[in-house]
């Protein structure tokens, strides 16, 4: 991949950061297929909401991506552009044995109340719980669960529950962690080798999200500078045109032309 | 306290020790410490920029397994923690992973906030790395911080690694200083103190009176030097001692041996010291003022010592068995520095033998001078006699039984004779007669002597024999050896008026037998002849006074005062000695010593009819009647006489007829000219003149006949004469 990105470019390369879940699922695919066809160079990585957010506001980067919609707090300079469909998905090991969960057992579990895998009738060992937060600001899976499972609560801190950078961390962490458990985008969850819970009966697929059988469904953004960068426009225009929309769709994200 | 030598010598080099190595420990640690950490420091910046590499990646691509592609970073000993942080420095992973959570150090946070270079902070234990995780957009890009990475190295083990070091260190000087003050202890003990003890010993020894004994020379160097110098000093002396202990020796031998009784007193005269003679002669007494005839006396001795620094005394003191002796005392005073008297020593010397001979000879020459008085008279007297003598014999020839001359000449001869023997008598007690010495048998003389002696003795005395067999012959005159013993049994007689025992016995003597003093001694010893009676005996007093002539203790009229004296007289005349014993009513014990004869000689013995001779011979001598008797008596005898009546007369005879005269007949006593001088210029004359001396006085006298015998006379005859005895003279001249 290094020596991707030491290749000769056509023009300036522009550079995005930002939501994880928007990253690995389709974001770094569509910078690779906007290389291919328009010979414009997007470099793009991960780090979460908050990073992509700061980078921006730093003009490290051009632009970023989230997975959650604009708050007060966020520089109103900064346009949040919705590229696609994402919907929240409940990860565990592979290993596990559960298959389904309700919001109320989600919620109860953030609450602190749920603690062991066992009254899940799972195994007798203590859940352990990953969340993507970030000091610096809102994440986008944490702020898209406070809203959408939690009826606008925080996350109850327990002794089994660990605050990491990204979504893509929490989900390695479940990959690694048999007694593990977290919520992260429908969209990055599965390409990673996790067992997503079926919610309510409904497993979480593109087809139930899109015919909204599946609930917690939620936007994905990029966020663009007012005084971003033509290359960066270009960018997403290409994301938004039906040939950008087309190949979200072929990464198994729901794009915005699905929905329709 | 008071530590030994060896003890500061070992603390000394202890503290240098240990110090010595403590300071280099510190210099050495610091510097360790230094590079050490130096060391880390590089060590961590080029694992941080390894791990900032590989995190880039993980980084870019959200992997979590980006910190696992460096795990030989993470997985070094010395990292304690390797932890990446997003570019807003949110943990993103962590090895290990439990301190996730661990925030990195704010300094760091606020070095990258205006600074992209590597940044390390030092703490206590560790190191805190921080690098920064670059992402270059393209190669004209600038890169952009997408992260940090953090890595912690532990400085512990440097910590430890110096802990150890220096531990290692303070045991290793330890043991050193243990080692070199054990090495210390034993070396010094051996080199310093052993000897240095030896030596102390040696002298403590000194100290307590006995004497430094050598010390064996065991270290060299000043020690050694020390011990030889001191096994010098100790030889010395040993041999000043031991000449010390001689000349002790020899001083206290000397101080026994002497016939000196020395001894030390205190102040109050008793005795604290004193030599064996002391001993020997005063017993055991306590103090120096009982010796002496009585305390007072002793008192003023020590007294007047005090006040003329010595006193020299002649003394009668009691010796050991209450025998009175006569000493030479002398005593010195010991005065201390103040004249405080400490005490007095002093000796005392036995004179009583010397005293007695002195008293001795005092009465000899008292003998003598009665000798020379009584021996004058008794010359006279025998020159009267020789006429009276010599006549009356002549005339007893002329005569016959029944003539009227017959019985008056007999009875001059006779009378001539006793006389004769009287005056025999007075020289031979004042030794001026010539001694008949033969040799003789004291036993025979004393049984030739037993008929006598019974007959001058009473009845009531018995006399007791005891003869010695193989008594030896000695040369005396038996006459007046029969003298000694008459004289003798006379005064025991005397001693024993209601009766007794009179024993006489006879012992030979050796020569080499103590015999008593001033008795000169005799090659072949003494014959012994006691004579004691069981009498009255003789006070102390009268012991010495006993041989002096004239004194009796007898009635006037019963004694002469002449018996002892004879004697003592005779005895003395044959060259013996006498002395006594005698204690008041017990009885009284004469020894008489006389030695025993060099010679054996047989005496000649001649016929009257041998006397008959012929030739010329001058008579000289100054009295007429000597000078008419010699010529009647030889006429007879067949010889031509030549009379001359002086010394001048008869030289000047004898120069003109002196190839006739075969023999002169010289007188010794004579006045204007003397035998003796007549004798020599007869010599000068003729030196082959044959002399018959003829003299009044005794051949012993001191008229020089002994002297004139031994010049050239040829014979002695002693006044007065018989014819017998003149013509024998005359035969042995020719």
């Amino acid at each position: 991949m290094i020596s991707c990105w030491a290749a000769p470019a056509h023009s300036e390369a522009i550079s995005g950061s930002g939501c994880s879940v928007s990253n690995v699922g389709y974001l770094q695919e569509l910078a690779k297929e906007y290389e291919r066809q328009t010979g414009g160079r997007v470099l793009v990585r991960g780090g979460g909401t908050v990073i992509g957010l700061e980078d921006v506001k730093s003009g490290k980067v051009d632009f970023a991506a989230s997975c959650r919609k604009k708050s007060a707090n966020d520089p109103a300079d900064i346009d949040f552009v919705q590229v696609a469909w994402d919907a929240l998905a409940f990860i565990v090991h592979k290993s596990n044995p559960l298959n389904d969960i309700s919001v109320d057992e989600v919620r109860a579990i953030y609450a602190g109340k749920i603690t062991n895998w066992k009254q899940l009738k799972g195994k007798d060992s203590p859940i352990k719980i990953f969340v993507s937060r970030s000091r610096k600001g809102l994440s986008g899976v944490e702020g898209s669960t406070r809203e959408l499972v939690l009826k606008g609560r925080d996350v109850t801190e327990t002794p089994h529950t660990l605050f990491l950078a990204s979504s893509a961390i929490v989900e390695q962490m479940v990959e690694d962690t048999p007694e593990g458990f977290a919520t992260t985008g429908f969209s990055s969850g599965r390409r990673r080798d996790v067992k997503m819970l079926k919610v309510n009966g409904v497993s979480p697929e593109k087809q139930n999200i899109v015919n909204n059988r599946y609930p917690l469904k939620r936007p994905l953004y990029l966020l663009v500078p007012k005084k971003a960068k033509p290359e960066v426009k270009k960018f997403i225009e290409f994301a938004l045109s039906s040939k950008g929309q087309k190949f979200i769709s072929s990464q198994g994200v729901v794009s915005l032309t699905d929905l329709k | 306290m008071r530590l030994s030598l060896q003890a500061k010598l070992s603390i000394v080099i202890a503290v240098i020790i240990v110090l010595s190595s403590g300071i280099s420990t510190y210099l050495f640690t610091a510097a360790h410490s230094r590079s050490k950490k130096d060391g880390r420091v590089l060590r961590g910046m080029a694992l941080t920029h390894s791990l900032s590499k590989s995190a880039e990646e993980g980084l870019m691509n959200e992997n979590l397994d980006l910190l696992k592609k460096a795990s030989y970073v993470i997985k070094a000993p010395d990292v304690t923690l390797a932890q990446v942080y997003s570019d807003i420095w949110e943990a993103v992973d962590a090895y290990p992973f439990d301190k996730l959570k661990e925030l990195p150090a704010t300094e760091a946070i606020k070095h990258f906030g205006n600074d992209q270079s590597p940044f390390y902070i030092k703490n206590d234990d560790n190191y805190d790395f921080y690098s920064p995780v670059f992402f270059r957009a393209s190669e004209e890009a600038s890169p952009i911080t997408i992260g940090y990475v953090r890595i912690v190295l532990s400085t512990s083990d440097i910590h430890k690694e110096l802990r150890g070091m220096v531990i290692g260190n303070i045991t290793l000087s330890l043991i050193i200083a243990l080692f070199a003050v054990v090495s210390i202890h034993l070396l010094v003990g051996r080199i310093v103190i052993k000897p240095v003890m030896e030596l102390h010993k040696s002298v403590s020894k000194y100290k307590e009176g006995g004497l430094p004994e050598p010390v064996p020379v065991s270290a060299s160097g000043e020690i050694g030097e020390l011990a030889l110098e001191f096994n010098k000093m100790s030889r010395s002396i040993q041999e000043r001692n031991a000449k010390l202990v001689e000349s002790e020796h020899k001083i206290k031998s000397l101080f026994e041996r002497v016939e000196h009784a020395i001894f030390g007193l205190d102040r109050d005269g008793n005795i604290i010291e004193a030599n064996g003679k002391f001993t020997e002669m005063f017993g055991t007494v306590k103090n120096i003022c009982y010796l002496l005839q009585s305390e007072e006396k002793g008192r003023e001795c020590l007294f007047k010592s005090v006040h003329d620094k010595v006193v020299h005394v002649e003394e009668r003191v009691t010796g050991k068995h209450g025998n009175e002796l006569v000493v030479f005392l002398s005593i010195y005073p010991e005065i201390d520095g103040n004249g405080n008297i400490e005490g007095y020593d002093g000796y005392i010397l036995d004179a009583t033998e010397k005293k007695k001979l002195e008293e001795r000879l005092i009465r000899s020459q008292k003998m003598e001078a009665v000798g020379t008085l009584v021996g004058g008279m008794a010359h006279e007297f025998n020159n009267l006699l020789t006429a009276i003598l010599g006549y009356s014999e002549i005339m007893q020839s002329m005569t016959m039984e029944g003539d009227p001359y017959y019985k008056p000449v007999n009875i001059i001869h006779q009378a001539a004779r006793r006389g004769a023997d009287f005056g025999r008598k007075i020289l031979t007690i004042t030794r001026k007669e010539k001694i008949e010495s033969k040799p003789v048998n004291v036993n025979d003389i004393i049984n030739n002597s037993i008929d006598l002696l019974r007959r001058s003795l009473p009845k009531d005395i018995e006399i007791a024999l005891k003869l010695g067999n193989d008594i030896p012959q000695i040369k005396a005159d038996p006459s007046q050896i029969q003298q000694v013993i008459v004289n003798l049994a006379i005064n025991a007689r005397d001693a024993m008026p209601d009766g007794g025992k009179l024993f006489i016995e006879t012992s030979a003597v050796d020569s080499d037998m103590d015999v008593p003093g001033g008795l000169s001694s005799s090659e072949k010893g003494f014959v012994k002849l006691s004579v004691a009676d069981t009498g009255t005996g003789i006070e102390l007093e009268t012991q010495s006074k006993i041989f002096d002539p004239f004194f009796t203790t007898k009635d006037v009229g019963k004694g002469t005062g002449l018996g002892l004296y004879m004697v003592h007289t005779i005895v003395n005349n044959h060259g013996g000695y006498i002395n006594l014993y005698s204690e008041p009513l017990r009885g009284t014990q004469f020894n008489i010593y006389l030695p025993v004869s060099q010679v054996t000689e047989q005496e000649e013995q001649f016929d009257n009819e041998t006397l008959k001779g012929s030739g010329t011979i001058l008579v000289i001598d100054d009295e007429y009647d000597v000078r008419e008797l010699c010529k009647d008596m030889l006429g007879r005898l067949g010889y031509t006489i030549l009379l001359a009546d002086g010394g001048s007369a008869g030289i000047k005879i004898y120069r003109e007829r002196k190839d006739e005269i075969s023999v002169v007949i010289l007188d010794m006593i004579m006045p204007k000219m003397g035998g003796r001088e007549v004798f020599q210029t007869l010599k000068m004359i003729n030196p082959d003149v044959k002399v018959l001396i003829c003299s009044g006085f005794g051949q012993n006298g001191f008229a020089g006949i002994e002297e004139l015998m031994k010049t050239g006379a040829v014979e002695f005859v002693q006044k007065p004469f018989t014819l017998r005895k003149i013509g024998l003279a005359i035969k042995k001249a020719f």
